[in-house]
């Protein structure tokens, strides 16, 4: 994907991305994991449109959003004028044609690894979850394993031993399995 | 959210990029104003990633994945990622954790929660079930020998077994029509009676007539048993099936709310293989339990274990709990 076709000469500064955070929430914590959300959304959207280069699809969306909003523009539907600036997104990217091509390529398998590269993914793992809060590590990891016949016992159990309901659950653990694994992905930069 | 909740299909299509245009448009209209549908896209798509990961999808559905989850890098690369996570952390740490949120439940305690569902009509529903359920376990009990009462109290955490003559249309095999089903227990009638499960329709007092008349011939004996879904103690709950039982009459129990088409409980032995299917119809009995009838010759004693899925208007089969129990026959 080269950049001839997207608007990306704008770069993202510090003072904008520290804006779009303020934008999705007033703590610095929860607006984290709403942008690593709403990153997600973004991916998803591009990704069943066949775009391959959905990650830069999706920065590219986040940076004109963080721009918009470090003119100084007040967006109420944060999402919603995300999705607008998405679907723009999607017609520049689809007329670019090395991208329209290799879209509709679907590789069928997931390569290998190396063998070094997992072994730095499972040390940042490690560290990774060597800095979530003890509970939310038993959350994460009860939440996961299992077969999926053992998951909807367990997921159960974990929500009434959390009195919790289990939408509650699920919405927990998933951001914490977000925020786990990007935290292996910053790791390993 | 509920929506979405409602139609997994449509999300697992929409992740696919199946949907029509129109759909996938107005998906992501909810998507992008609404978190708790955003999450519950996420959580399913980690989730049918696990399942590719842990092989854990059919054929027909590992290929679609295939050809219509795995078109982006992105992607890959988040397999790849669970493709450790789980292997890491879901599987080699399984142990440490896992009692950590094992609370053996009484009986009571389950009463309880059903009493707390956020449903009112189903945790009315559930709740009367289980009092009638208990009625009748302590009316038939009271008739019963001593030896009956102990073993009806060992195993009162999760199934309530109790027997009684067959009617005359009992359900056999042949009897039953493929894909039928069979009638639930009605839960306003006589407790003595109620939570048998019985398809008999007649007075009681024919039955008492025929109790008494020397010259007919003798029923078959129907053994019925309530199964709940409730797993924590890590126990099993025995049931002990007299040999002179004919039929086995189960009666399971959940808390589904999704409107499947239809229930399918599959009976399947200690080594997995199945034993006998039955799928119901579930229109109307959202949360309504699913009865199995099945001759008692095809559950000698050993360990069983019974999934209950859900099967929605695409074919797709959710599973909803599974029941674990031994028999013991004497």
């Amino acid at each position: 994907m080269s950049d001839s076709g997207a608007k990306t000469k704008w770069q993202l500064t510090q003072t904008a991305f520290d804006r779009l955070l303020a934008a999705l929430a007033p703590e610095r914590e929860e607006a984290g994991e709403r942008y690593i959300l709403l990153r997600n959304n973004l991916l998803r959207f591009f990704e069943t449109r066949s775009i391959t280069a959905s990650g830069e699809a999706a920065d590219e969306v986040l940076n004109r959003l963080a721009r918009k909003l470090e003119s100084g523009a007040e967006l109420e539907a944060i999402g919603a004028y995300a999705l607008g600036i998405a679907r723009l997104v999607a017609l520049e990217f689809r007329r670019i044609p090395e991208e329209t091509a290799a879209g509709e390529m679907p590789e069928s398998a997931v390569p290998a690894e190396l063998p070094e590269e997992t072994e730095e993914r499972i040390e940042c793992l490690e560290k990774c979850l060597g800095e979530l809060p003890e509970e939310n590590r038993r959350i994460i990891v009860e939440y996961y394993k299992g077969s999926k016949r053992e998951k909807i016992d367990n997921r159960q159990m974990l929500a009434e031993s959390l009195r919790i309901p289990l939408t509650a659950l699920r919405n927990r653990a998933v951001r914490l399995r977000d925020k786990l694994e990007s935290c292996i992905r910053r790791c390993m930069r | 959210m509920a929506q979405l909740d409602e139609n997994r299909e449509k999300a697992v299509r929409y992740l696919f990029g199946e949907l029509e245009a129109a759909e996938r448009d107005q998906l992501e209209d909810l998507i992008f104003s609404d978190d708790d549908t955003a999450l519950y896209l996420e959580a399913l798509e980690k989730d049918l990633i696990d399942e590719y990961v842990n092989e854990e999808m059919s054929e027909a559905l590992r290929h679609r994945f295939e050809q219509k989850y795995l078109v982006s890098e992105e992607r890959r690369e988040r397999v790849r990622m669970a493709r450790i996570v789980v292997e890491k952390l879901f599987k080699d740490r399984p142990v440490e954790t896992a009692t950590a949120v094992q609370v053996k439940r009484t009986f009571l305690e389950t009463i309880s929660d059903v009493l707390r569902l956020p449903v009112p009509a189903l945790a009315g529903g559930l709740a009367v079930l289980l009092l009638v359920i208990i009625g009748g376990w302590f009316l038939l009990s009271s008739s019963q020998d001593q030896s009956e009462m102990v073993q009806g109290n060992r195993n009162s955490e999760v199934p309530l077994p109790t027997q009684e003559p067959a009617p005359d249309n009992l359900p056999d095999e042949s009897k039953d029509e493929p894909g039928g089903e069979v009638q639930m227990p009605d839960t306003n009638a006589d407790p003595g009676r109620t939570g048998h499960g019985t398809n008999d329709h007649r007075p009681d007092n024919r039955k008492q007539e025929k109790a008494g008349d020397n010259t007919s011939v003798p029923e078959p004996r129907i053994f019925v048993a309530t199964l709940l879904p409730i797993t924590r103690s890590g126990e099993r709950p025995v049931l002990t099936i007299p040999d002179d039982m004919a039929y086995v009459r189960l009666s399971i129990v959940h808390d589904n709310l999704t409107p499947y088409v239809t229930y399918r409980a599959e009976l399947r032995d200690s080594a997995g293989e199945e034993i006998y299917v039955r799928e119901v119809r579930a229109q109307g009995r959202v949360s309504r339990p699913v009865m199995l009838n099945l001759p008692a010759s095809k559950l000698p004693s050993g360990a069983y274990e019974i999934v209950l899925s859900g099967v929605n208007e695409v074919n797709g089969v959710e599973p909803i709990k599974f029941y674990n129990f031994s028999v013991k026959r004497q």
